[in-house]
């Protein structure tokens, strides 16, 4: 795919942010709530998307930076980089949410436990799903 | 295994950055390249010695242990 048409794509999703955001927003303040929470993220997915649309801008800008961005996406160390992180990533998240787990039953956050359990196992899952369509694609 | 990226690129009198450009990668790979730290897949070997006009064998040595 061409690379200003990732950019393109990738814009559309930010301009949903903010749609997203300011339908929270709105509807938090609407509804009269006391959900700081929802209000707080909100605020935080427009302020997301308007940073991501300023970036969109600037990449753009001119044919130099444009090239100098599709270089550092489509670099091999850079994606090995990140590849190799993300990795560490789930392996570390993988025990810290065991623990945790383990320790929230012990406390008797028994609720906590299931949704964090829930997630850890909806993980795993997508992890072995992945693994299953990457190795029949190489 | 090691390369003569270094070699060949001082002997074409190319900055890092050049030679980054050359082959559409970033300067810090092509430092990485040259300190042994990362090793290039086929496709990017294959650009390096293209640019280069040797073969890949003369770029990259292999030696057996």
């Amino acid at each position: 795919m061409d690379f200003k048409k990732k950019l393109k794509i990738r814009l559309y999703f930010y301009i949903v942010y903010i749609v997203i955001g300011l339908f929270i927003t709105i509807a938090v303040n609407l509804s009269k709530s006391d959900n700081y929470f929802l209000s707080t993220y909100g605020i935080g997915l427009i302020f997301c998307g308007i940073i991501r649309i300023k970036k969109y801008l600037l990449i753009t800008k001119n044919e130099e930076t444009l090239k100098k961005q599709e270089i550092a996406e489509t670099d091999e160390r850079n994606i090995a980089i990140s590849n190799k992180a993300k990795s560490i990533a789930f392996s570390v998240y993988i025990m810290f949410a065991s623990l945790t787990v383990i320790v929230l039953e012990i406390i008797n956050k028994t609720e906590i436990a299931t949704i964090l359990a829930t997630s850890f196992w909806v993980l795993l899952l997508i992890y072995f799903v992945s693994y299953f369509i990457v190795r029949k694609i190489y | 295994m090691h390369n003569g990226i270094k070699e060949y690129r001082k002997n074409r009198n190319l900055t890092q950055d050049d030679l980054a450009k050359a082959v559409s990668v970033t300067r810090q790979t092509i430092i990485s390249l040259e300190n042994g730290k990362y090793m290039a897949s086929l496709i990017l070997a294959h650009k390096l010695s293209k640019f280069f006009g040797v073969q890949i064998e003369d770029l990259f040595i292999f030696e057996e242990e």
